[in-house]
């Protein structure tokens, strides 16, 4: 199982005694397999774990008094649901003892907090499910009082489970995290929310072994890879998986592809042909783009996909020739109207149950995947390079990351990886990757990165358009425009950032253009730093005088002082710093910048 | 005094019996069977919670037997409006409240049960209580031969666990 971190919200397992110890959390992981990450008391090693877990009281403790914090249990949800790793599943305890503490060290607990109603697990529900950031949190009671009596209250409030203290297993768990939780793949990109969502209905589809799934999504959204996600999480894992493609397949061959052909159906038929569902039996049968299929084979279909039946025809054969198989079909189609669309059999669509059709997101509603895909694609296009060049590995630039994290991405995941495996190979020198070096779809749209696209690309908030040369970087710089008095009142204290921010853009820029024009001599085999012939492919001027080259490193690295310091321990831009200050060590004759 | 009865309850059976002795229980036999079992931790476990059950034990008899005057709806009679009733009808009519209640939540014969389980938990207790105390704890294959005494005991507390949880919450009038 992919790796999880899951949040326990209970009063006896979230605190910790006086030694430093909770010996119920510790006994606790250990029977059902959880790693302790809370860090607030010594974890005693697990084997094995099946998920890192975080431990919170959920109350506070003060003048020899407990009380519940809602506004600290659910800050503490939020903290770990921002961004990546986030909870994967949170286990509510519904009853916590309040009140002065015993003798014991326990909160004696008043009588009232018997009741359902005024149960403190129900008020952190409550708010859950009142806050749209929050709802989406997978949530499971876990709880030692009576389900009967707060059952009606939690199922209005997408609660997935309820478990009960005492039947916690290692395996129950398993299956709460499988079935409810969100949890990675190891073989699709992705930790967004809306992403995992779907992996999530996908899997708890999957589990039921014999269904028809239909996944409805933009192409070149991963439904492929879904498919085969479905059926690896599936019973029928290991069996044969076949995939149909209808494609632009004339009529004739996606009828004998799907269900095959007996010996004389027609003039080449030299002998018989099991089709593919015959081939996916006690398998998988992944129909690609089942949107196109024709009307005669939608009518046959029918038969296939009622779960009753479960028959495939050849052609040629007689009626009674119908084959009874056992599987599950996946079909996959980017047309998101299709129930409205008049060429498709209603009766088909209902047997694929649209109604709960599996979306899969679009590019654009996951932008915080895409640092995560664009490593991938990166990996992935060297390995095909094989590194002939002794280029691997590459980054991408954090500026180039916002670029990409703001690019309007129709073409969705396809797009994304022809634009990174394009690059690659356009500038296979390089070892960091600008914007500049990206071929960006059209439309480009300039949205604020969302939290978690700015924690994984390691970048502040977005800037204006910077994803040209650097010559463009710093005219933006110069025509900084700052608008009227009261505009300029308004950026005082943000110009520091700003500078600083296009003297981190603007360097990194500089830095690919001086690795990559690098000549490598017997002495030096990393090459030696050429100044002039990579200001000049930075600047995108063929005609830059080289004094003019040297100016602009000394411009570039000095715009902002406490850049500089950093810029400065790179072993790159400091040589080529040393070399520009030696060419001209005069001051450097650049713009003043400020606000204009 | 349903309202003691119940914070009661909650304290010895919601967070003791099932939240913690059961967990620890479960914890001991783990470690146990592990290749290298921790040996502080398991003494740990039969220092200070094992003996808490005989501290306990009594404590659950006593929470059985109070809980039919304690859950009763008979005690409505004390409180306003139904304590201002002549006493001569009070003497009357809490007695057939009482006893159709009774009738009704066969609360009797969920006790009997209840108090079924928690025998059969105690007994078994004290004989593995008997057995565990003549092994000394570093002797990790003398206590490994009680596992499976140990497995059940737990089953038969958590069976006691689940029929105290199943008895009336609060008082009951309809």
């Amino acid at each position: 199982m992919p790796s999880a971190r899951i949040l326990v919200i209970d009063d006896q397992l979230g605190g910790v005694g006086k030694e430093g110890r909770n010996r119920l959390r510790e006994d606790l992981c250990l029977t059902v397999g959880l790693r302790d990450v809370t860090g607030d008391a010594t974890a005693e090693s697990v084997d094995n774990p099946i998920a890192e877990s975080v431990f919170c009281r959920g109350q506070s403790l003060e003048g020899g008094y407990v009380r519940n914090d809602l506004a600290g249990t659910l800050e503490a949800i939020h903290k770990g649901w921002q961004r990546w790793p986030r909870w994967a599943l949170v286990l509510l305890d519904m009853q916590f003892r309040t009140g002065a503490l015993g003798a014991d060290g326990e909160p004696e607990g008043y009588a009232s907090e018997g009741s359902p109603d005024t149960y403190f697990g129900m008020a952190i529900l409550e708010e859950l499910w009142r806050d749209p950031e929050l709802r989406d949190v997978p949530v499971a009671i876990l709880s030692s009082m009576s389900r009967a009596q707060i059952e009606g209250r939690f199922a209005d409030h997408g609660v997935f489970d309820f478990v009960d203290k005492n039947e916690l297993t290692r395996q129950r768990l398993e299956h709460l995290i499988l079935d409810y939780g969100l949890i990675e793949s190891d073989t699709i990109i992705g930790h967004s929310v809306p992403f995992l969502k779907c992996l999530r209905e996908a899997r708890q589809r999957a589990k039921i072994g014999n269904d028809n799934i239909l996944l409805l999504g933009e192409t070149g959204t991963g439904k492929e890879l879904l498919a085969h996600y479905v059926h690896d999480c599936s019973p029928r894992r290991g069996r044969a998986y076949v995939t149909v493609y209808t494609q632009g397949v004339p009529e004739t061959l996606v009828d004998d592809r799907l269900f095959g052909h007996e010996k004389g159906a027609y003039t080449d038929a030299s002998a018989a042909q099991p089709g593919a569902a015959e081939e996916a039996d006690q398998g998988t049968l992944f129909i690609d783009e089942f949107g196109d299929l024709p009307a005669s084979i939608q009518s046959k279909l029918l038969r296939l996909l009622d779960k009753n039946l479960r028959e495939s025809q050849r052609m040629g054969s007689r009626a009674e020739g119908m084959r009874k198989l056992d599987l599950q079909v996946v079909l996959a189609t980017n047309r998101l109207g299709i129930l409205e669309s008049e060429d498709f059999r209603k009766d088909l669509l209902f047997r694929v149950r649209i109604a709960d059709a599996i979306r899969v997101p679009a590019l654009r509603e996951r932008r915080e995947d895409i640092p995560l895909l664009v490593e991938h694609f990166i990996r992935k296009a060297e390995r095909a390079f094989e590194d002939s060049l002794g280029t691997n590995p590459r980054t991408v630039s954090p500026e180039a990351i916002n670029a990409l994290c703001g690019a309007d991405w129709s073409s969705n995941v396809r797009g994304l990886e022809q634009t990174i495996e394009s690059a690659v190979y356009r500038f296979p020198k390089l070892r960091v990757l600008s914007a500049g070096h990206l071929r960006l779809p059209e439309g480009r749209v300039r949205t604020t990165a969302t939290p978690g696209v700015q924690q994984a690309a390691g970048v502040g908030p977005t800037l204006p358009s910077t994803s040209g040369s650097l010559s463009e970087l710093l005219q933006e710089l110069d025509a900084f425009d700052f608008g009227d008095a009261v505009g300029r009142r308004r950026w005082v204290g943000k110009l520091p950032h700003v500078y600083a921010t296009f003297a981190s853009t603007a360097a990194s820029l500089l830095r690919a253009a001086l690795i990559a024009t690098r000549k490598p001599t017997p002495q030096n085999p990393e090459g030696e730093l050429k100044v002039h012939p990579a200001v000049k492919l930075a600047m995108g001027d063929e005609r830059l005088s080289a004094s003019t080259a040297a100016d602009v490193i000394k411009r570039v690295v000095s715009i902002d002082p406490m850049v500089k310091r950093q810029l400065m321990t790179d072993p790159i831009l400091r040589e080529a710093f040393e070399i520009a200050v030696r060419l001209r060590p005069t001051k450097s004759p650049a713009k003043k910048h400020g606000a204009r | 005094m349903a309202p003691d009865w119940e914070r009661r309850r909650t304290a010895l059976n919601h967070a003791w019996l099932k939240n913690e002795f059961t967990r620890h229980l479960r914890a001991f036999v783990a470690r146990l069977e592990a290749p290298t079992p921790d040996l502080a931790r398991l003494e740990e476990f039969l220092a200070e919670d094992w003996p808490k059950w005989a501290a306990n034990g009594p404590r659950l008899e006593g929470l059985l037997a109070s809980a039919e005057s304690a859950l009763s709806p008979r005690q409505l009679f004390d409180w306003p409006p139904l304590s201002r009733c002549r006493p001569e009808t009070k003497a009357w009519l809490s007695g057939i409240v009482h006893a159709s209640w009774l009738a009704r939540t066969s609360l009797r014969q969920r006790l009997a049960r209840v108090s079924t389980s928690f025998a059969d938990a105690d007994r078994r207790y004290h004989a593995l209580d008997a057995r565990l105390s003549s092994i000394r704890t570093c002797d990790v294959e003398l206590l490994r031969s009680e596992t499976s005494s140990l497995r059940e005991f737990d089953a038969a507390v958590t069976r006691l666990s689940d029929r105290i949880r199943e008895l009336p919450h609060g008082i009951q009038v309809v």
